[in-house]
Order: structure tokens, then C-alpha cells, then sequence
């Protein structure tokens, strides 16, 4: 099952990392996206497919400090 | 038996109370510190214990004040820390406490990087004081750093975090946290330490702006990611940035750097006076 967060996603055929930003309809534009544990870049989240048994973390980047 | 007293191995006559330790070893002593808990001058040490003797109001030498500085610390916690090294990108509101609770705990060495000069809106958040208005936030830093615990090693970068430098300026540190301001600069950050060495931990801090809501406030790990904050509060028009909730954020990122550097607190230090001084701690 597709995870993200610890939440499962409705898997969606050739899901990209910028289709599971845009189904959780993420209010920050600033985001770390890490599958599996890898570090994925910001330029690759429209070609970095997902699969469907991934567990996916993505975390907020949120101004203040 | 052997103790340890003031960080030497000692010899301790068997039965002696610490207060009668004390007119051999630190004449004068007025604060008795065993195993990183104050208890009365009449406790009983045991072969193996940590004792700490203090003459209240007394400046110590400095090789005394490392020592002094430890004693309400977990046994062991400083010989560990001394040999760490940890990397602050950033030293507003977040990175200025990081530095000075890690300084306090003794931490061996702390690589500060930050552009910016002290201005007085800092002074509702940040570690600075009015007669340091002007100054390079890191020289302002190292300045209270070496005012609290002389011994850290300061290693200190007046340039901009860019891509291009992040890998050279903490290729050395064992931890690196994240201390920005602003998101961009986070992920800045972020995107360059990650390509530059996966395997660092990285401790961020993310979502502390307003005030209250201290059970939102949450860390979150993710591999070798760490995020403190409640990833929701942003710093806008309307919504500011206080020592408070900045406070608290940067002290559960200090915390988490110390568990990465120690491992979890399962008691490793304690073991020696679990069942005897609990009560006194």
C-alpha cells in the first residue's frame, strides 16, 4: 500500500512525485520528499515515479527561526 | 575504593561521608555533586561514584571549570560530547540557542555559519544583548560562547550558505542543523547537504511561529532527517516570531542532536544510582 506520512494514498497507474504533492494538496510550496528513505531532489518530482507498496515522508519547510 | 573526584581518579577512604571526603580532596567545598545529583554532605559514597566537589562563588581555573561545568550532567555525557562536533546553518532565533544549550553541555566543537549582523529585532528572539548591535552575528556568538564555556572550539563563517559551499563548510561535523529563517534557505540547505553527504544527520527546524500551542509542537524522523516544530506555523504579516515558541523549538533540535550523539537516554548514566539517590534528583 502507498504511504505517505503513515497515511495511505489511493495508488494512481504511473504516479509521479509531483502527483502525490498535487493529490495531498499540500499548502507549503516548499517540501522535502524522501521514498524509501532516498532524498529525492526537487527538480526530479515530475519524473520520479512511485510505486505502489512506497513509503513516502514528506516534510514542510515552513519560514520562521 | 576508587572514586572519581573533580574528574580524577581518586582514592576514598571506605565509609567516609563527603563532607569529610571534601577536607582532603577541595577544602572549602560547599556543594557536593554525586553522579550529576546534589545531595546532602553527609551521603555515603560507594566504590565506582562520580563526585563533584564546588566552592559556591568561587571562579575556578579554567581546566576546573571544565570540569565544574559537567557536574550536573549524566555520568559519561561529557567525555562524549567533547569529542563531537556539530554544524549550525544559521544563527538567528534557532541557531543562537542551539549553540549556547550545546556550549553549556560542553560540546567539543561547533562550526557557525551566518552573514548577518546583529539588529535590534533580533533581541526579541535571538541570543544577542544591545552592546552587540552591529557585529557579525557569529562574532557575537563565539564572544557568549567563550563567556559560558571557554573550552568549545568556534569555528566561524561570516559568508552566505550558497549551494556551492555547504559541503566545504560542514564536510567535518558529525550533526548539522538547520537554522534558518526563511523556507527557501531551508531548502537551500536541505537539497545541498543531502546530495553533499546522505548519510549526516540533519536536524531541522520547521513550523514555530505565534505563541502557545506547546502539544503541537512535535519532532518528526525521517531516515537520517529530523524535523522540530509543528510543520504548520508560518512566520507571515500577522503572525510573528517570539522567544517562546523559538525557544522551545531550538532546544527539542539541541535535544535531538544530543541523542544522535549519545543514542537514546535509556539511562547508561544512571545505572550507578538507580535505587539509591532517585529520590534526591
Amino acid at each position: 500500500m502507498l504511504k505517505v506520512n503513515g497515511e495511505p494514498l489511493k495508488y494512481v497507474k504511473d504516479m509521479t512525485v509531483s502527483d502525490v504533492i498535487k493529490a495531498k494538496k499540500f499548502s507549503f510550496p516548499l517540501l522535502i520528499v524522501k521514498i524509501d528513505g532516498v532524498y529525492i531532489p526537487r527538480e526530479s518530482y515530475d519524473a520520479t515515479p512511485v510505486s505502489d507498496d512506497a513509503t513516502i515522508d514528506i516534510i514542510h519547510l515552513i519560514s520562521g527561526g | 575504593m576508587k572514586c572519581r573526584i573533580n574528574e580524577r581518579d581518586v582514592e576514598v577512604e571506605g565509609g567516609i561521608s563527603l563532607g569529610e571526603a571534601a577536607e582532603a580532596h577541595c577544602p572549602g567545598a560547599d556543594l557536593f555533586i554525586l553522579n550529576g545529583c546534589p545531595v546532602a554532605p553527609t551521603t555515603v559514597p560507594v566504590e565506582g561514584d562520580s563526585i563533584v566537589f564546588i566552592r559556591r562563588g568561587a571562579t575556578p581555573s579554567l581546566e576546573e571549570l571544565d570540569v565544574l561545568l559537567a557536574a550536573r550532567h549524566t555520568p559519561g555525557v561529557h567525555m562524549r560530547l567533547k569529542k563531537a562536533c556539530v554544524g549550525i546553518a544559521g544563527c538567528g532565533g534557532l541557531g543562537s540557542t542551539v549553540a549556547l544549550a550545546l556550549a553549556r553541555v560542553g560540546i567539543g566543537r561547533l562550526v557557525l555559519a551566518d552573514f548577518d549582523v546583529v539588529e535590534p529585532s533580533n533581541l526579541n528572539r535571538q541570543q544577542y544583548y544591545i552592546d552587540q548591535i552591529g557585529m557579525l552575528k557569529v562574532d557575537a556568538l563565539e564572544a557568549t560562547i567563550a563567556r559560558v564555556n571557554p573550552a568549545v572550539r568556534v569555528e566561524a563563517w561570516s559568508e552566505k550558505l550558497v549551494p556551492t559551499n555547504v559541503a566545504s563548510v560542514f564536510t567535518g561535523v558529525d550533526v548539522l542543523v538547520e537554522a534558518f529563517d526563511r523556507a527557501d534557505q531551508k531548502a537551500m540547505l536541505v537539497d545541498a547537504a543531502m546530495k553533499a553527504f546522505p548519510d549526516k544527520p540533519l536536524v531541522l527546524g520547521s513550523g514555530m511561529a505565534g505563541w502557545g500551542g506547546n502539544d503541537r509542537l512535535r519532532t518528526r524522523v525521517s531516515g537520517t532527517i529530523t524535523v522540530c516544530g509543528d510543520e504548520t506555523n508560518e512566520a507571515v504579516p500577522g503572525r510573528g516570531l517570539m522567544a517562546p515558541r523559538v525557544g522551545i523549538v531550538a532546544h527539542m533540535q539541541a535535544n535531538r542532536v544530543m541523542e544522535l550523539l549519545l543514542g537514546p537516554d535509556d539511562g547508561f548514566g544512571s545505572k550507578l544510582v538507580r535505587g539509591r539517590f532517585d529520590e534526591t534528583c
